[in-house]
This record gives structure tokens, C-alpha cells and sequence, in this order.
């Protein structure tokens, strides 16, 4: 029986769906069905199981979910008639996918429907399998497959060539398989065949070397042949599309010849003819002429050169660049792309075309566009094409000044001929677009005009204008003429170091600090902004005499500021021109000229960096550590803690820091960088200073766990971050254990009598030895009781002893407190403390540990650090 | 991002036994992988896969699917994302904008008929304009075969749609391009049921 024509319950179904009128409704329904659906599964109901099925598929598609349909699909699949079968493999593709595990039960029915003497159930099986065929499924059907290349029915040997692309895309060992059926392929006249044909063999070639040596020799003759057969066919209705017979064929037979002559003059030699015929014969007003085109200069592009061809395909594009339709503009922007690196000069002709294009409506185009226009900026245009896309900057959307302003700040950085036309341009930039662009970028703006020392006045005075007429907030124009006005304000006001082209313009020094001032009363100035003005006021303030009492009195507001750097600063700041007049001019005198190669260097190190920094798991740390490292930043900016330590120095710090091996790290594959992000918070927990023992560092690694006293609740919010890479430990243990090798069977033969464990000095200094005694409990042969003593071998008392140990991460360490925190002199007492520790990997690994004490001996503090690796086997 | 990439890079190394060809994936393309987002794996298949259509969807204006087709394997919270956001990037769009609309890292080409949009996503590189071709040679075959194709056919006839894109396209590539064979086949078809 048919579950769609003769019974109505699909139907009713997907109605009783569509009259649902709110969501909870439908679901109501869905519910309802799916209540019936399993309850007939469960009564193994044969008479409706593919109906059944198909409104799974329906509820499926509606987005519930229908895993429970799954089995039913397999069933389907293995009974008889075709009905049920096209039902099942129906299922199979749209409920499954090829990571499912119930998909391995499929293989044997797909065998035996490969092989079925229906070929329509033959076909059913394949269009499966090059759906969802995973590589176990690859390797155990690629056989029949392969057999049923050369089956006598056209459908099938179509059906088959692009099962065997999905088999050799999953298992391209088995390429070789295929290379003599599918060469036969392209004997074919049936377009089916020869089009999945020419799909393989590309295939093929792609996966194997040897197919495409193989192909190249034998196979481009034909295809060459085929293709002017069908260039030169007579109109054919089957395959006519807007006059061209077979478009789609055109282009796989094109693609198909890129791949051949990619790399052998040969063969591009003997393709030239046909490409040109179909360069210049093809239609061009309708979308499969063009299509056809398209791919034609892209197989040109891509062969072994020639000269004459690569003109003609340049003029395509040149045609579809100034064509009406927008795909026909952006496919030929995306081609452009491609051939400024075969033909450069060819593409630049393009350049009034293109930049029109970056100004289009479309933002597919105006991306390509801009895209394509980066790449043609070279030294002798840059100006023109710099100035074309700053003045369409002014009226670009939104959305797309950030990218247009960063390809704009990109092009200048690289190509300005000289710092004064790339400050002019940069102050244009941030202009119009000062809220897009990025800080590296108006950092860099910043060096430059450090280091242009003869256009320092200039450069002030320009910015100063373009602060007074820019109406609305460009937050990085502020930050820049802020800064530049602080340190040379005098010129402004002055007007010194004039150029010839300059107007003369009248400042007085009321006014440069009345711009400052606007800059930090603005409302939406950011704190990095309103920070940088209370510098430039203090330089002001020694700079500009005459203004030092009303800057003061400014400096004085944010006393009260809720914001704690700005309060911070306030206060500074006024202090230092209330209190230290003496000082005050040295202190605020003009920065050093900011070193350009460094800044260069630092950024180009800092890309990979900050990406990890600003993407990864966000550890923002307060780090007093990254700030030294970048003096500049720094000054300018206060959101600074971002900044990235480097992370190389970083980890060779820890790996100093705990003598670890790093090229033990491969024994955790995958888990290489996650402990970086450890090492980052070790690196900056030890920074924070080394008078008091580092006890919080338990909170953030997990690696010592003495956590009474410290003072922890700064770092708790650390704690979550991921450990230190403990499994490093063993391998630095091992040269240790191997002495103690010997050890070994007696340790284990008493572990079998209850535990007798001789006792080990687990540390000695000088000063002070440690020993630890053991036990373990009847029961659990993982946890050991470890039994410390301190002894001080030294003549003085230590006070404020601490101890604490580090473990990796397969133990569990737990610390009892200890006895005391006072240890006598010359071994005349000691302190006991007890460890428990448990090996979560007993029998595979051994002990470890780490130590780290802390004392104070005569007010001064001393920290020993040590490693136990001397531990008995086997605990 | 270096953790997730991680993450990534676990997962894959985890589904080394089960599927050589994803860890191919990462091997031969993690600088690319290193600048995008890599949360979906269709996303980062080789340039070698290029001609290949990732999936195909068939949506009405509120964004109800209709056919939905993947050729490449994604879980089912990813498919439903893919749908709405790429029911998101189409429907706004210009008429006279063109076809084409960046998804993730690759590309979408779609086409709308009546208040039905017929997306196929592919290649970032591949042949654009064909693809457009494509679509409307299905809706050809569609209209064809339901003489005079509207969205209710669609849906009551779900899975007939299945069948014909079954007929002309599998496993991502184009299999039968001309329309009459493909109207044929399902007659034959139709006769067995």
C-alpha cells in the first residue's frame, strides 16, 4: 500500500499542522503524533512503519526531535519492496549522518541492495551511500561501486561515478581503484554519465598524482575533442540553456582542463584553441553564457601561460566589470583578484571601474571591491586611490567604515611617500571615521608625529582645526590632538615651525586648554580619553604659566571622581603642582622621541599575541608585569592590562621557575596551550612580590594547597583557570627513581604485607632537613599518609614557619595544619606536620612533590624551595 | 580562540579512528583555521572540495524550511543555526543585489521565487553564476513536475521534493542536467510505488 496517494495520514497530519495557530498548538500535535508513532514502533506495526516514517521526516524537518525513527529507517531499508526502501533510504539520509553508530548496521543492506537485480533499487542504495557514506562504509562498498561503473543502465553509472567521488574524498587511498573505470567514463555520449565523468576524473586527479599524470596523458585529447563537439553542437531541447547547449557541462569540462594543464605547458598548449573559441564565441547577455565565461578565464588564468589568452580574458572581465548586472560585477571583482597576480598593469586599467564599485549599494560588491582595491595600491597611485576612498569614507554606511577605514589606515601606513602627506591623511581618517579606527593604528599615528620633529607645529595646529570642526565625538581624533596638544602646545599657540603652506592661525593658550577641557567634560569621552587630558592639562599647566591656576582648579574637579583613575591621577597631578614646583618642569617636559622600529617590531609580535589574549579565555589579568613591557602603550593607554606579556618569555620564566623540562609537553597532546594560560597567572602571582610566601598561588594552580592564611580572595577569581601542565612532573623525577630502581620489589612485597615503607629525607638544606615518614590505610591503596618532620639544624630559631608542597595533577594533595610555627635551634625540636596524599594513577605513576618553605630567621625571610622525587615505588 | 582551537584540534585527533578525512581537514588547512571561526567542521574542508555543494535549503520568507540537504555532516543544533542565519542574510537583501552573500567562510547563492528562497551553499572560489543556473534549473524541474509548482505542493510532497533533488544532484555534485530525463526518471519512480 502507498502511504502518500491511497492513505490520507500524511496529509492529515501535515494539515492538522499547518492549522495550528501559535506554537504551543503545533507542538500539542506533534506531541500526539509522535505518542502514536512510537507506540507502533513498539508494536513493530509493518502495515504503516514507512508512513509512519514519513511523518517523522515531516516533524523532522519542523525541527523535533525523531532519533526514535532511527531504527525504523534500517528496518525499512531491509525489507522488500521499493516503496518501503525509498522510504527507508529517504529516512536514512535526512535523520542520520555518517558519525551516527547505527549507521554501520546499514552496510550490509546497502551490499545486498547494490547488488540487487532491481535497478532502481540499486539506485536508491547509491544515491544513499553518496550521501552519507563514512569511511569504513568507503572501504567495505567501494568494490561494488567500482562494479557498478560499468553497469548497462546510464542512471546508474552516473549514480555510481559521484558515489566514488564521496568514497575517495573519505578513503583517498582507494583512488587508484578507480582511475581505469572512470577514464572509460569519458567515452560516453550520455550527458549524465560524462558530466559525473568529468567530476571523478577531477576528483581523482586531485587525490592522486598518478590519476592526473595518467589523465594528462590520456585523457586531454578527448575532453578537448568533446568539448569543441559540444561548443560546436546544434541546438539540442533536452540541454538547451538560453541557447547554449549544457552549460553545466561546459563548466565541469573547463574546470576539468584547469586541472590537466595546471602546471604542464603541454597540455595548456594543446588547450589553447578551444579556450580561445570559447572565449570569444560563448554568448554574453544571458547568466549561462557568462557562467561559462566565468569558469573559461579561470582555466586560463590558472594554465601555463599565454600571452594573447590572458588578454582576451582580461577584456572578459573587463566587460563584466562595467555589465549592469550586479553578480555578473562581483564575479568578475572576485576573478580580478585572482589575475592582479598573473597581470597586474592588465588589471590596473580596471582601476576608475573598480573604485566605483567600492561605493556600490551592495555590500557582497563594495567588500570585493575594496578588497580588490587594496591589492592594486602600489607607490605611484597611492595618493589618487587614497584620496578617492577617504572622500567616499564621508558618505560610506555605517557598517562598512570599519572596514574601509581599516584598509585605508593599512594602505597609508604602507605606501606614504613622505610623513607629512601620511599625517594629513591620517587626521582625514580620523575625522571622519576616528571611532573605527583601531588603537594600534593611532598609536602608530603617534610615533610618527614624535619623530617628524619639523612638523610638530604643523601637525598640532591641523589637529587643533580639525578638533574645533568635527561635530560630532571621533573618540581617537580626540585622544590624538589631546595628547599632541599636551606636548606641544607651546607651538600651537606660537605657531612655530610655520610651513609655506600653512595659514597663520591665532591661538591663544585659553584656547588650547579650552580644547582640553571639552575633551574631558565630554560626556562620552572614555576614561582612556578624560585620562590623557588630565596628562595634557598637567603639561599645560607648566607650558602655559599664565593658565596653571585654572588647570589646577580643572585637575582639582576630578578629585571627587568616582572613577579611581581619575581620581588617582587628580590628586597626583595636584599635588605635584601644589607641592613640587621645583620638579614639576622636568617632569612634564616633552616625551622622548618614541622609537619607531620598536613600536614596528612590538606590533608585528604582538599580533599573534593580542589575538590570543583578546579571543582566548580572557585573562585579564591586573598585570603589573605586561605594563613594564610596553612603556608606550602604556602611556597612551589605560586599558593597557591587555597588553600581552609575550608569551615565549613567559614560559621560559615558569620553566626556569620550576626547572621543568618543557619538552616533556608532548606527553599531553592538545593540552600544549591550555597551560599557558597557568603559566600567565604563576608568572604574574610571583610578580606580585616575594615577601610573603606565596601561599595564594594554591588558589590558581591547584599545585600547593596551604590555603588557611593566604590571602586569596584577589585571586579567586583565578582559581577556575586551568593547572599547570602536572603531568610534566614525572619526567623530570625520572633520572631519580631509576637510582632508586633497585627499590622497587622489596617496596612492592610490602605493600602486600600491610605496608611498611622506609622513611625518607625528603629534604635538606644547610639548614634544614625535612623527613617524611609513611603509612597508608587498610583499603584504599591509593591515599598515603605522609608523616613530616622539620627539624633546624641551624644555631638560630625560625619563626612564621610555613610549609607548603605542590603536587601534580593525578595526586590529590591534602594538608593538615601543623604542629607549630616556631622551630628551635640546633635541632633541639621540630615541627610535624601530616600530608595525605592520594595517586588517582596507583601503580602507573609514582609520587612527586614539590616543596616550598618559608621562615624568618633574625626579621628576614627566607624561602627554600626543593623537589621530593626520592619517594619509595609504588605509593 | 587558541582554546577552542584546541578544543577543535582534540576532537578531531579523538575522531582520528572513526574519520581519517576530518583530521586530513585540520592538517591541510589550519592557517585558515588559526583566522576563522571553526565552529561548524563544513566550514574548513580542503580547497580539494571545492566543487562541492555544502548544503542546499529551501526556505519561505518566515523562514520555515521546506528542504533542507546537507552533504557535508553537521549536528542537528548546527543545522538549525546554519538555517536561520542563512534565512537571516537572505531575506532582507535588494532584489537587485547580487545573488551571492559571504556565510561563515564560504558562500551563499541564492535565489528567490515567489516568497520561496533557494539557497545553495558552496566554495568561496567556486563558479558562482553556475550555481545560480543550477538553482533555477530545479525550480524548472519542480514547476515541471507539479505542473505549476507552489510552496503547498512543496510541503504536502516533501518527500517527492527529496526525490527529485535525489535525481539531480548527489553527494554535492551535479548529476543530470537535463530537466526531461529528470522528469522521466520520476515517472519511473512514481510507476514502482
Amino acid at each position: 500500500m502507498n502511504p502518500f496517494s491511497s492513505g490520507t495520514r500524511l496529509r492529515d497530519m501535515i494539515r492538522a499542522i499547518r492549522a495550528c495557530k501559535t506554537a504551543a498548538e503545533e507542538r500539542a500535535v506533534i506531541r500526539k503524533e509522535c505518542a502514536a508513532i512510537r507506540a507502533a514502533i513498539d508494536e513493530n506495526d509493518h502495515d504503516y512503519r514507512h508512513r509512519n516514517l514519513a511523518k517523522l521526516m515531516f516533524i523532522h524537518m519542523l525541527g523535533y526531535p525523531t532519533h526514535f525513527g532511527q531504527m525504523e529507517c534500517l528496518k525499512l531499508i531491509a525489507s522488500a519492496g521499493f516503496p518501503e526502501k525509498r522510504i527507508g533510504y529517504l529516512g536514512l539520509m535526512l535523520l542520520l549522518d555518517e558519525r551516527q553508530e547505527v549507521l554501520m548496521l546499514v552496510t550490509n543492506s546497502l551490499k545486498q541492495d547494490l547488488n540487487h537485480s532491481n535497478q532502481y533499487i540499486v539506485g536508491l542504495a547509491l544515491c544513499a551511500l553518496g550521501n552519507i557514506c563514512s569511511a569504513e562504509m568507503a572501504r567495505d562498498l567501494a568494490p561494488e561501486v567500482e562494479r557498478l561503473l560499468q553497469f548497462r543502465d546510464p542512471n546508474i553509472r552516473k549514480k555510481a561515478a559521484l558515489c566514488s567521488i564521496r568514497i575517495i574524498r573519505k578513503v583517498p587511498d582507494l583512488a587508484e581503484n578507480f582511475v581505469n573505470p572512470a577514464a572509460s567514463l569519458l567515452k560516453e555520449k550520455h550527458h549524465g554519465v560524462m558530466i559525473t565523468g568529468v567530476q571523478l576524473c577531477t576528483e581523482l586527479c586531485k587525490h592522486s598524482p598518478e590519476a592526473l599524470e595518467y589523465f594528462r596523458k590520456k585523457s586531454t585529447e578527448a575532453i578537448v575533442k568533446t568539448l569543441k563537439d559540444l561548443v560546436n553542437s546544434p541546438y539540442a531541447p533536452e540541454y538547451d540553456i538560453a541557447g547554449i547547449t549544457d552549460p553545466f557541462l561546459h563548466i565541469r569540462m573547463l574546470k576539468f582542463l584547469r586541472v590537466l594543464g595546471q602546471g604542464d605547458a603541454d597540455a595548456s598548449d594543446y588547450m589553447n584553441d578551444i579556450l580561445a573559441q570559447v572565449a570569444t564565441k560563448t554568448e554574453s547577455n544571458k547568466n549561462a553564457g557568462n557562467a561559462i565565461l566565468y569558469e573559461c578565464v579561470e582555466t586560463i588564468m590558472s594554465i601555463e601561460d599565454s600571452g594573447g589568452l590572458r588578454v582576451l580574458a582580461i577584456n572578459i572581465l573587463g566587460r563584466f566589470l562595467s555589465n549592469r548586472d550586479n553578480n555578473i560585477r562581483y564575479v568578475a571583482l572576485n576573478m580580478l583578484m585572482k589575475a592582479i597576480t598573473v597581470d597586474g598593469q592588465a588589471v590596473q586599467r580596471h582601476r576608475t571601474t573598480i573604485l566605483e564599485c567600492v561605493k556600490d549599494s551592495d555590500a557582497s560588491i563594495r567588500k570585493r571591491a575594496l578588497e580588490l582595491v587594496y591589492l592594486l595600491v602600489n607607490e605611484s597611485n597611492v595618493k589618487p586611490l587614497t584620496k578617492e576612498l577617504i572622500e567616499y569614507l564621508e558618505v560610506a554606511d555605517q557598517e562598512f567604515k570599519g572596514d574601509l577605514t581599516a584598509k585605508i589606515c593599512s594602505i597609508v601606513a604602507k605606501y606614504s611617500p613622505e610623513k607629512i602627506w601620511y599625517i594629513d591623511q591620517m587626521l582625514k581618517v580620523l575625522s571622519e571615521a576616528g571611532n573605527f579606527v583601531k588603537d594600534e593604528v593611532w598609536h602608530g599615528l603617534i610615533v610618527v608625529i614624535s619623530n617628524a620633529s619639523d612638523l610638530h607645529g604643523y601637525t598640532v595646529r591641523a589637529l587643533y582645526k580639525a578638533f574645533q570642526i568635527s561635530n560630532e565625538q571621533q573618540e581617537s581624533l580626540v585622544r590624538v590632538a589631546v595628547w599632541c596638544i599636551g606636548e606641544y602646545g607651546d607651538m600651537l599657540v606660537n605657531n612655530i615651525g610655520m610651513l609655506d603652506i600653512e595659514d597663520p592661525i591665532v591661538v591663544t593658550e585659553a584656547d588650547a586648554v579650552d580644547i582640553v577641557e571639552t575633551a574631558i567634560k565630554r560626556h562620552d569621552s572614555d576614561l582612556t580619553t578624560k585620562a590623557m587630558a588630565m596628562i595634557a592639562l598637567l603639561k599645560l599647566s607648566s607650558r602655559f604659566p599664565s593658565c596653571s591656576e585654572r588647570i589646577n582648579n580643572l585637575i582639582a574637579q576630578y578629585k571627587g571622581s568616582l572613577v579611581l583613575e581619575l581620581q588617582q591621577r587628580s590628586i597626583e597631578f595636584n599635588s605635584i603642582i601644589a607641592s613640587h614646583q621645583n620638579m614639576k618642569s622636568v617632569l612634564v617636559e616633552r616625551m622622548p622621541v618614541l622609537d619607531e622600529a620598536t613600536f614596528i617590531g612590538k606590533r608585528a609580535g604582538n599580533i599573534p599575541a593580542s589575538l590570543s589574549t583578546s579571543n582566548g579565555a580572557a585573562i585579564n589579568l591586573p598585570n603589573g608585569v605586561s605594563k613594564s613591557a610596553a612603556p608606550l602603550v602604556d602611556l597612551l593607554d589605560l586599558s593597557s592590562d591587555d597588553v600581552p606579556v609575550p608569551s615565549s618569555s613567559g614560559s621560559d620564566f615558569i620553566q626556569d621557575l620550576l626547572g621543568l623540562d618543557l619538552s616533556a609537553a608532548p606527553e599531553q597532546p592538545g593540552n600544549n596551550l591550555a597551560p599557558k594560560s597557568g603559566t600567565d597567572v604563576l608568572l604574574d602571582l610571583l610578580s606580585i612580590g616575594t615577601t610573603p610566601p606565596v601561599q595564594s598561588t594554591a588558589s590558581a594552580t591547584d599545585i600547593l594547597s596551604n590555603q588557611e592564611k593566604s590571602p586569596t580572595s584577589q585571586l579567586d577569581g583565578l582559581s577556575s583557570l586551568s593547572p599547570l601542565p602536572a603531568s610534566k612532573f614525572p619526567a623530570a623525577v625520572s633520572p631519580t627513581i631509576d637510582l632508586l630502581g633497585g627499590l622497587a620489589p622489596n617496596v612492592a612485597s610490602a605493600d602486600e604485607n600491610g605496608s611498611v615503607y622506609p622513611s625518607i629525607v625528603a629534604y635538606e638544606s644547610g639548614s634544614l632537613r625535612i623527613t617524611f615518614d609513611f603509612s597508608k590505610t587498610a583499603g584504599s591503596p591509593q591515599t598515603t599518609l605522609i608523616h613530616a618532620t622539620f627539624k633546624n639544624l641551624s644555631p638560630n630559631i625560625y619563626s612564621n614557619f610555613i610549609f607548603q608542597a605542590a603536587v601534580p595533577k593525578f595526586l590529590q594533595l591534602h594538608l593538615d595544619p601543623a604542629s607549630g610555627s616556631t622551630l628551635p635551634g640546633s635541632g633541639n625540636g621540630s615541627i610535624t606536620q601530616k600530608l595525605r596524599v592520594t595517586n588517582n594513577q596507583h601503580g602507573k605513576k609514582h609520587l612527586v612533590m614539590r616543596l616550598r618553605i618559608a621562615y624568618k630567621v633574625d626579621d628576614k625571610d627566607i624561602l627554600e624551595e626543593g623537589q621530593v622525587s626520592n619517594f619509595p615505588r609504588n605509593l | 580562540m587558541i582554546r577552542s582551537f584546541d578544543a577543535l584540534t582534540d576532537q578531531a585527533e579523538g575522531g582520528e579512528n572513526s574519520s581519517p578525512v576530518v583530521l586530513n581537514i585540520q592538517n591541510t588547512n589550519s592557517p585558515a583555521i588559526l583566522c576563522s571561526e571553526f565552529r561548524f567542521p563544513f566550514i574548513d574542508l580542503p580547497s580539494s572540495f571545492s566543487t562541492m555543494i555544502r548544503f542546499i535549503l529551501l526556505q519561505n520568507r518566515q523562514g520555515k524550511t521546506r528542504l533542507a540537504k546537507y552533504y557535508v555532516p553537521l549536528e542537528e543544533s548546527e543545522k538549525h543555526k546554519v538555517e536561520y542565519e542563512v534565512h537571516r542574510l537572505v531575506v532582507n537583501r535588494d532584489p537587485k543585489f547580487t545573488n551571492f552573500v559571504e556565510f561563515r567562510t564560504h558562500k551563499v547563492i541564492y535565489r528567490r521565487y515567489a516568497g520561496l528562497f533557494f539557497s545553495l551553499c558552496v566554495d568561496i572560489t567556486d563558479n558562482e553564476l553556475a550555481y545560480l543556473e543550477c538553482i533555477h534549473l530545479f525550480v524548472e524541474i519542480l514547476d515541471h513536475f507539479f505542473s505549476n509548482v507552489c510552496e503547498l505542493d512543496l510541503v504536502f510532497n516533501f518527500h517527492k521534493v527529496y526525490l527529485i533533488l535525489d535525481e539531480f544532484i548527489l553527494a554535492g555534485e551535479l548529476q543530470e542536467t537535463s530537466k526531461k530525463a529528470i522528469i522521466e526518471r520520476m515517472g519511473e519512480l512514481e510507476k514502482l510505488e
